[in-house]
């Protein structure tokens, strides 16, 4: 068990009744980190997350968490944005926010002000004597976010806390779990939209079927899954397809999301794959394409003898992918 | 278990449902105001005696017999004293429970007020003062009733209203006419609308002053034939240890009663609402927001104690407007500390029971229809009192009432019947009860502490009984 770790599984294994949902998983997450859970719906992220908390316990395996035991005896030094989030409907948001903060172990004085604060920081300055059942799904989520940093945890724990964001309030959700990671603030980011974790995050840990099928740091991933395709646009309609298809370093050439994409040999150096691409035929865009998280992950299902259906694997994982296009957050690892 | 939160979710669960509008109104206003009213109306029935009708009564008494006797009854001291004595055979019916209005005055009081204060005592007390004008018995009856005709104008109550009635009493009222078998009557015109409790006295009056001269004209001993046809109702006596008491219908049923019911009624409050929050929170999705702050148990102890002193808030109320009640007919004797005491330790018993078993089924389901089917099995045994509130309360001593009384959950209330009746369970049963209840509140608490860990995150088909226990071993 490595205390030093902000969490700390080992062997963690949760069942309920003949369904395994968490399959011996062992995990360390350092402090300070901004971890990414991925993986699709059902993968055991939320199951995890809820032993973690402590809100749900494991059937065999230990955990520490922030060098305790169990988060019972941590808990005001985390918080938790669950997945299935609510607000007490007919209390007044200021109250609310209040009860959450004492309950959090917080000392009434100053509280308020520090209430009023965080709201004028989500842009709901005003919404103190507002029933919470007043106030849009949207303004409600950034409500409970506040609920769930307002005691200024050493560990946060995020599950999907995008979902039903629209891209402004989106941008403005990212921004300050940034900024709590930049306080020093351990975060765990859970989600099923792999393009969201890849903004934010600096760790992953993907899950799937209950097991972790990858974690590891972002820019290691990136490194081992080297780009394998060449995105481009040629400038006449009419151009010689076969001209590229028959180049030494393509293995084959197709049509994705609109563009051409010539998929490369192994082994073949990226820089000289777009230089003779770019040479084959009058172009008005190359790029070299990285693999996406999404990418990595169906090749690591598939690679590690999964039967899952890569496609529908993908449409899983693409479900809430719009939002974040609609944010103006483009997928980085595009290369021109 | 963190003190600090359990209160802080207790308090935020108590405001919660006590400062709202239904509960305010429902279980507060309401007593409260029965317990304002109580007072207020019986002030206005006091108030309401009839109006010291003041005039005069002209009286055709044909038989020349009955109009001194009739003037006699009718002066104001004499009426008092009637009144009196019916209310002592009133009281004594109703078992001492009213309390006495008239206790306020006696004979010798009476005798000790000067003129003054007599008057007041009479306007007071609405006792009309009549003036009999007997008439010689030849008079029109006619031309009386056109003296009344000329009356009939509203006077200032307490003012001498004139001529308020005519009474006419039949020639062969005291002695028959010797062609006939029956006796004569008398007849009664009144100015309209006079006070009917004032004709009443009048109407008596005759009917006594005809009774008395039949008598006598017969020949017989007015006394002799009243203690003849008169049994004063028989005291129903109790032997107990240390001699004789009145047996006392209230002290057997009502009083224990009250308790069962003003228990039930604090547990059954406080369980539904802890049920309907519960719910609320598991469907409002904030369950888990909470579950990130505090542990299950943490929470599930907050809601009970919270639920807790709702109800206990609820008894505490109708408990005061007992009190009242009982201090308003001065019969607070009727229930002592120690019984009061005993209700609230078997209280928060019953409570925690039922409490649990609340939480439990509050946790398991999605919404408070599916809470139904699991709560029958609950509301029958919220019944049981109920049924056997007769024959506990009968015989509190009974092996029946014995062996109900050491049957969780419906223990509490069976011994609080039997320590408020007249035959209290001695004090081992009492403490055997005590103990019996506190293990099956620790069994119950330490199911619905399992349950309600597993169902506060279960969504989707309602359990039934056979899915609570498997959470219970998965927990």
């Amino acid at each position: 068990m490595n205390t030093e770790a902000a969490i700390s599984l080992r062997s963690v294994r949760k069942t309920f009744g003949k369904k395994v949902a968490v399959r011996g998983i062992d995990l360390d997450i350092p402090v300070g980190g901004i971890v990414g859970f991925i993986g699709p719906n059902g993968a055991g992220k939320t199951t995890t997350i809820r032993m973690i908390m402590a809100i749900l316990f494991p059937d065999s395996g230990e955990l520490s968490v922030l060098g305790k035991r169990s988060a019972v005896e941590s808990k005001d030094r985390i918080g938790y944005l669950p997945e299935e989030r609510g607000v007490y409907k007919k209390m007044k948001v200021g109250h609310f926010l209040r009860h959450m903060g004492r309950l959090k172990g917080l000392s009434p004085r100053g509280l308020d002000d520090e209430i009023r604060a965080w709201l004028e920081k989500i842009e709901l300055p005003g919404v103190w004597n507002k029933k919470c059942e007043e106030l849009s799904k949207g303004m409600q989520q950034k409500v409970q976010f506040v609920s769930s940093v307002l005691h200024k945890p050493d560990l946060l724990i995020l599950d999907e806390p995008f979902s039903g964001l629209d891209p402004v309030n989106m941008r403005l959700l990212r921004d300050l779990i940034r900024e709590q990671n930049e306080q020093g603030t351990t975060i765990i980011f859970s989600t099923h939209v792999m393009a969201q974790a890849q903004q934010i995050c600096d760790h992953i840990v993907m899950i799937h079927n209950g097991e972790k099928m990858l974690d590891d740091p972002l820019r290691s991933i990136r490194e081992r899954y080297e780009p394998r395709a060449v995105w481009f646009e040629p400038l006449a309609d009419d151009f010689d397809a076969g001209a590229i298809q028959n180049l030494p370093c393509v293995e084959s050439l197709g049509v994705v999301e609109g563009h051409y994409e010539a998929r490369l040999q192994p082994g073949t150096d990226p820089a000289d794959a777009v230089a003779t691409v770019a040479a084959a035929a009058p172009m008005s865009r190359v790029e070299l394409h990285r693999p996406s998280l999404e990418d990595i992950f169906i090749d690591i299902v598939k690679g590690a003898g999964g039967q899952a259906d890569a496609e529908a694997l993908r449409a899983s994982l693409r479900a809430g992918g719009a939002d974040l296009d609609h944010a103006g957050m483009d997928e980085e690892g595009v290369a021109s | 278990m963190n003190p600090a939160k359990v209160i802080r979710i207790a308090g935020r669960e108590f405001a919660s449902t006590v400062l709202t509008k239904g509960f305010i109104i429902g279980a507060l206003v309401v007593p409260a105001v029965i317990a304002v009213i109580m007072p207020v109306v019986i002030m206005l029935v006091e108030s309401a005696k009839p109006p010291a009708d003041k005039g005069e009564l002209a009286l055709i008494d044909r038989t020349g017999e009955v109009a001194p006797l009739v003037a006699e009854l009718l002066e104001p001291d004499r009426i008092v004293q009637t009144r009196r004595e019916q209310f002592d055979a009133m009281k004594k019916m109703a078992g001492d429970l009213l309390g006495s209005q008239f206790e306020a005055f006696s004979a010798d009081q009476l005798d000790q007020m000067s003129d003054e204060q007599f008057a007041r005592f009479l306007e007071q007390f609405g006792v009309p003062q009549l003036r009999v004008t007997p008439l010689p018995p030849d008079t029109d009856i006619e031309s009386q009733q056109a003296r009344l005709r000329e009356n009939l104008a509203p006077t200032d109550r307490g003012a001498d209203r004139g001529l308020l009635a005519l009474a006419v009493v039949d020639e062969d009222a005291v002695v028959k006419a010797p062609d006939d078998d029956r006796y004569g009557a008398f007849s009664v015109y009144t100015v309209p609308k006079l006070d009917d409790r004032t004709v009443s006295e009048i109407r008596s009056a005759l009917r006594d002053a005809i009774l008395d001269r039949r008598y006598a004209a017969a020949g017989m001993d007015r006394d002799t034939i009243d203690a003849l046809t008169t049994v004063a109702a028989a005291n129903t006596q109790e032997v107990t240890e240390t001699g004789t008491r009145e047996s006392s219908f209230e002290l057997q049923m009502l009083i224990p009663g009250a308790f069962m019911l003003l228990m039930l009624m604090g547990v059954m409050t406080g369980g539904q609402y802890l049920l309907t929050t519960t719910i609320e929170e598991k469907s409002s999705r904030v369950v888990e927001v909470l579950l990130s702050a505090v542990s299950s148990v943490e929470l599930m102890t907050g809601k009970i104690v919270g639920q807790m002193a709702v109800g206990l808030t609820l008894l505490l109320v109708y408990n005061a407007v007992g009190i009242i009640a009982l201090f308003v007919f001065q019969r607070l004797d009727l229930i002592d500390g120690a019984t009061i005491a005993w209700m609230l330790v078997f209280f928060a018993l019953a409570y925690f029971m039922f409490a649990s078993i609340m939480a439990a089924i509050g946790s398991a389901v999605n919404e408070l229809r599916e809470a139904q089917a699991l709560l029958t099995p609950v509301m029958l045994f919220a019944m049981i009192p109920y049924f056997f509130f007769l024959p506990v309360t009968r015989d509190p001593t009974s092996t029946l009432a014995t062996t109900l009384s050491f049957i969780p959950p419906i223990s509490p209330f069976i011994i609080i019947m039997r320590i408020a009746s007249s035959t209290p369970p001695p004090l081992w049963q009492v403490l055997a009860a005590l103990l019996v209840n506190i293990v099956a509140v620790i069994v119950l608490v330490w199911f619905a502490a399992k349950v309600f860990r597993v169902g506060l995150l279960m969504f989707g088909k309602p359990p039934n009984l056979a899915t609570l226990i498997k959470w219970v071993r998965m927990a």
